[in-house]
């Protein structure tokens, strides 16, 4: 198990041919159910991610820094990163891209054995950003979860195979 | 001598001390009388904004071209920031649309029945499968009338219907060019600078193989003071040059030509550093007319050295009477209150008082043998000279009042590559006429929108047509409804009913309750807030909203070639209107206090005359010639050009100053015996040398210097044949 944020941003999801399956459920306290979106990360050769959606709608996003690019139909779209958002899109590029973290990610974070690994539960200090979850076995993350304020949730599961 | 010694060394230590201080100024604001018409400063933000476009057939190479200029042009000084694809939308814009739903995209009354707030339920929770809903997050979802929704919609569909990218490039309406922004750095306008940039890019660019059309309020004004600076420069030389051959020529005499230059290069250096004094800094309209004051001033010691020593004092005393006259005639614009006319006035009375007192206290060359004509000798009778002379002024008044268009508003053209450059990248980038739009009116912005669909309908029409390349207006970014918003009571009733119905989460309606109602008390909209968002702050611009009123100006682009619309708009609360109108009246305002206060100083100079030569009958009889070459010239600009300009106004107050001299000149000739002859042939030379001096201004590039020597040359020409022409009366 990891002792240390750093260590936990060291474990990498599986990579197949050089592309990272995902399954993401997004949950909110709204839904009956949760929405299920499936694709696949990919690393660029210039080091950029991109997530690669396959269902239920098929769209490409790059991610940036501050901007992430949005191609859906042919058309390209560029949004800013909002701030509540801000640590999950870099925890989620430290992780997969093995990015050392920016010095305003200062985190608390705490860490725990679960059945299937570990659990790495990181509180943000910034009030209503919410809680990001790393779980994994050993040096594989399996996921990466936001937990927003009023119930929102965003899990992203790396697949095996 | 000693005198003339004195004179260059306090020119010399003059300009040594104060000549770095002498700045030019172009200042447009300064051609209209304070707070009568505000025109955009060089300094606004909009005025460093510059657009380049990047033309190669080839996208992927223009595109790759386009980023190569962008990274060096990054590195310029002069560069604040520079963009070739769109920034994304701010979270603070983003923000800012979410709480101003209801203002900017009201819903209508259906949008509250259960089954529509349970269809936009479902869009919400399949809208969670698209990656942009980590951007909008669960907003769909708060807000169940569809609101956010649409406007969300709507906002992104016109963004990119108004710029096109490929590969992260910007792309010319035409397709045919990348298009690069940049904002020059906040500091003064310097046109050296700014020229020397523009003419890196072009340079940039031909390396890389495409071609580069730049364009920006810095860019035309730096490329239009540069070609007039030097187009000046050269016309000045040339006619200084041509002056100094004649003068040489005629006086016989090196000594006697660089005499005659020294009382105008004093009168000049003393106008240009009492100008810069008490203005600041000379307006280029000013030096335009001061240059003037070597066509006249010149004729002072020429028309001294044609006189004997025993004579001069007269030809002093009559000099310094012209030099008045004419000084006074200019002062009177400080009435106009124009600031680049209160300069030129102040600039020619210092100037030609100065001139006139070096001519005076210099010592002229004895016994210059003047070769040429003496006008004396071409004398011509002209039966009933009175009435044609009052004539002609009639005429002159008829053709004013019946045949002169409304002149051509703009004072400085810019150069022909410049015009040619805006002509290319307005058809490239599809830019919107400058000179017509739509104004719409309504009482809210709902009302608004709807009168702009109604009007869309008949502009769809006319594209159809050809009559019309395109328009922008804010019904094509906002959508239209008749607004409705149910009490918070009724909302919740429908939203918790529409949860149910998607088999949804019911006690989710409290946050969206929460969010309506936040939404209801949130204020209207104010222009200052859309201003401060770049997403916004080109509607700010078009709009205007008054407690009762919402007023845009619709943007339309007219077919190539089209210089007025060819439509007229029938819509409710629509209006064609004509941009240029308002500056159009200012200018008419303009000549209008111009010719008034020229008129006032006429009259003065009349009564300066009338004391000098102690007769009124002398002076009125020079101020009737004087009217006649008016009216002649206003006839002849008119058949020439179809209009009388303001500087051309302004420049007939030339006319009637070198008329005034003329006269007097040679009407001093009468009671002389001896000398009369050298002293006819002074004014022969005066003359012609000031016709060399506005014959190569009227054959200048520069539109305000061709207007000043084409006036002067026709007007000198009438006011020498109606001085020549003698009536019965006073060849008796």
């Amino acid at each position: 198990m990891p002792q240390t944020l750093e260590a936990v941003l060291k474990a990498n999801p599986r990579k197949f041919q050089g592309v990272i399956p995902y399954e993401e459920f997004v949950l909110h306290p709204a839904f009956g159910k949760e929405v299920k979106n499936v694709g696949s990360y990919v690393l660029t050769l210039n080091d950029k991610l991109l997530r690669r959606q396959s269902s239920p709608q098929v769209e490409e996003m790059e991610i940036g820094l501050n901007t992430i690019i949005i191609r859906r139909n042919g058309k390209t779209v560029t949004r800013t990163i909002p701030n509540r958002m801000k640590p999950f899109f870099d925890l989620l590029q430290a992780a997969i891209l093995d990015r050392p973290l920016m010095a305003d990610d200062a985190l608390q974070h705490q860490l725990q054995v679960i059945p299937t690994g570990w659990r790495a539960d990181i509180t943000l200090r910034a009030k209503n950003k919410g809680m990001i979850t790393f779980t994994g076995c050993g040096r594989v993350l399996h996921s990466i979860g936001l937990n927003l304020s009023k119930g929102q949730e965003r899990t992203i599961r790396f697949r095996t195979q | 001598m000693k005198r003339i010694l004195l004179a260059v060394l306090l020119m010399g230590i003059s300009l040594a001390t104060l000549g770095t201080k002498i700045e030019i100024s172009t200042a447009t604001d300064a051609l209209f009388p304070v707070s009568q018409i505000k025109l955009p400063s060089l300094d606004d933000p909009v005025s460093r904004e510059v657009i380049v476009t990047i033309s190669h057939k080839d996208l992927n190479h223009r595109n790759a071209a386009a980023r190569s200029i962008a990274a060096i042009l990054a590195t310029e000084p002069l560069i604040e920031k520079i963009k070739f694809s769109a920034s994304a939308p701010s979270e603070a814009f983003q923000t800012w649309v979410w709480e101003n739903r209801f203002h900017l995209s009201p819903p209508q009354s259906t949008d509250f029945s259960i089954n529509e707030m349970a269809k936009q339920l479902e869009q919400a929770v399949e809208y969670f499968g698209n990656i942009n809903s980590m951007i909008h997050g669960d907003r769909f979802l708060l807000d169940p009338t569809g609101s956010y929704w649409r406007l969300v919609q709507a906002l992104e569909n016109r963004g990119t219907e108004i710029q096109t990218e490929h590969d992260g490039v910007w792309q010319s309406y035409d397709q045919s060019a990348a298009v690069l922004q940049f904002r020059l750095t906040d500091k003064p306008f310097d046109a050296t600078e700014v020229r020397a940039l523009a003419t890196s890019i072009h340079d940039i660019s031909e390396k890389e193989g495409v071609i580069a059309h730049v364009l920006g309020v810095r860019i035309i004004a730096a490329e239009t003071t540069i070609f007039n600076t030097k187009s000046s420069m050269r016309a000045s030389i040339i006619a200084s040059i041509l002056l100094f051959f004649w003068l040489i020529w005629s006086l016989r005499s090196l000594t006697a030509a660089l005499f005659a230059f020294l009382p105008v290069a004093l009168g000049l250096t003393a106008a240009f550093i009492a100008v810069t004094l008490i203005f600041g800094a000379v307006h280029i309209v000013a030096l335009a007319f001061g240059g003037v004051l070597l066509g006249l001033a010149l004729d002072y010691p020429i028309h001294v050295m044609g006189h004997p020593q025993r004579l001069r004092s007269k030809a002093y005393h009559l000099i310094f009477l012209g030099a008045l006259t004419t000084g006074i005639s200019f002062l009177a614009m400080v009435g106009a209150q124009i600031p680049a006319l209160v300069q030129t006035g102040v600039f020619i009375l210092i100037g030609l008082t100065i001139s006139a007192l070096a001519t005076i206290i210099l010592p002229s060359p004895n016994g210059v043998k003047m070769r040429g004509l003496s006008l004396h000798n071409f004398t011509f009778h002209l039966p009933a000279k009175p009435a044609i002379e009052y004539a002609l002024a009639g005429l002159g008044v008829v053709v004013i009042v019946i045949f002169n268009n409304q002149a051509p508003i703009a004072l400085f053209e810019p150069p022909q590559h410049i015009r040619s450059d805006i002509q290319e990248i307005a058809v490239k980038l599809n830019l919107p006429s400058s000179k017509f739009a739509i104004d719409v009116q309504g009482e809210t912005l709902p009302a608004l929108l709807q009168y702009e669909k109604q009007l869309a309908k008949e502009l769809d029409k006319e594209v159809e047509k050809g009559n019309l390349g395109s328009y922008t207006m804010l019904a094509q970014s906002l959508p239209s409804n008749t607004p409705f918003l149910a009490n918070p009571i009724a909302f919740h009733t429908s939203a918790k009913a529409a949860l149910a119905q998607m088999g949804m989460s019911v006690k989710y309606s409290q946050q969206q309750l929460e969010a309506y109602k936040l939404a209801l008390q949130t204020p209207e909209l104010n222009l200052s807030e859309m201003a401060r968002f770049p997403e916004t702050a080109d509607i700010a611009k078009r709009l205007k909203i008054t407690a009762d009123s919402w007023q845009e100006r619709v943007q339309i682009v007219l077919p190539i070639g089209a210089k007025h619309p060819n439509f007229t708009v029938s819509s409710p609360n629509a209006e064609m209107v004509d941009l240029l109108a308002p500056i159009r009246a200012s200018m008419t305002d303009l000549q209008t206090r111009i010719s008034f206060w020229l008129t006032v100083g006429l009259i003065c100079g009349l009564g300066i005359l009338a004391l000098g030569l102690q007769s009124w009958s002398q002076a009125i009889r020079i101020f009737r010639t004087s009217c006649a070459v008016l009216g002649a010239s206003v006839s002849l600009l008119v058949m020439l050009y179809g209009s009388v300009s303001l500087l051309q106004i302004v420049a007939m107050a030339l006319v009637l100053g070198i008329g005034v001299d003329y006269n007097i000149f040679l009407a001093s000739l009468k009671n002389e015996d001896v000398g009369a002859d050298t002293s006819a042939t002074s004014i022969y030379v005066c003359a012609i040398s000031t016709l060399i001096a506005f014959v190569v201004l009227a054959l200048s590039e520069v539109q305000i210097l061709q207007q000043i020597g084409t006036t002067v040359v026709v007007g000198l020409l009438l006011m020498l044949l109606l001085t020549l022409a003698q009536s019965e009366s006073a060849e008796k």
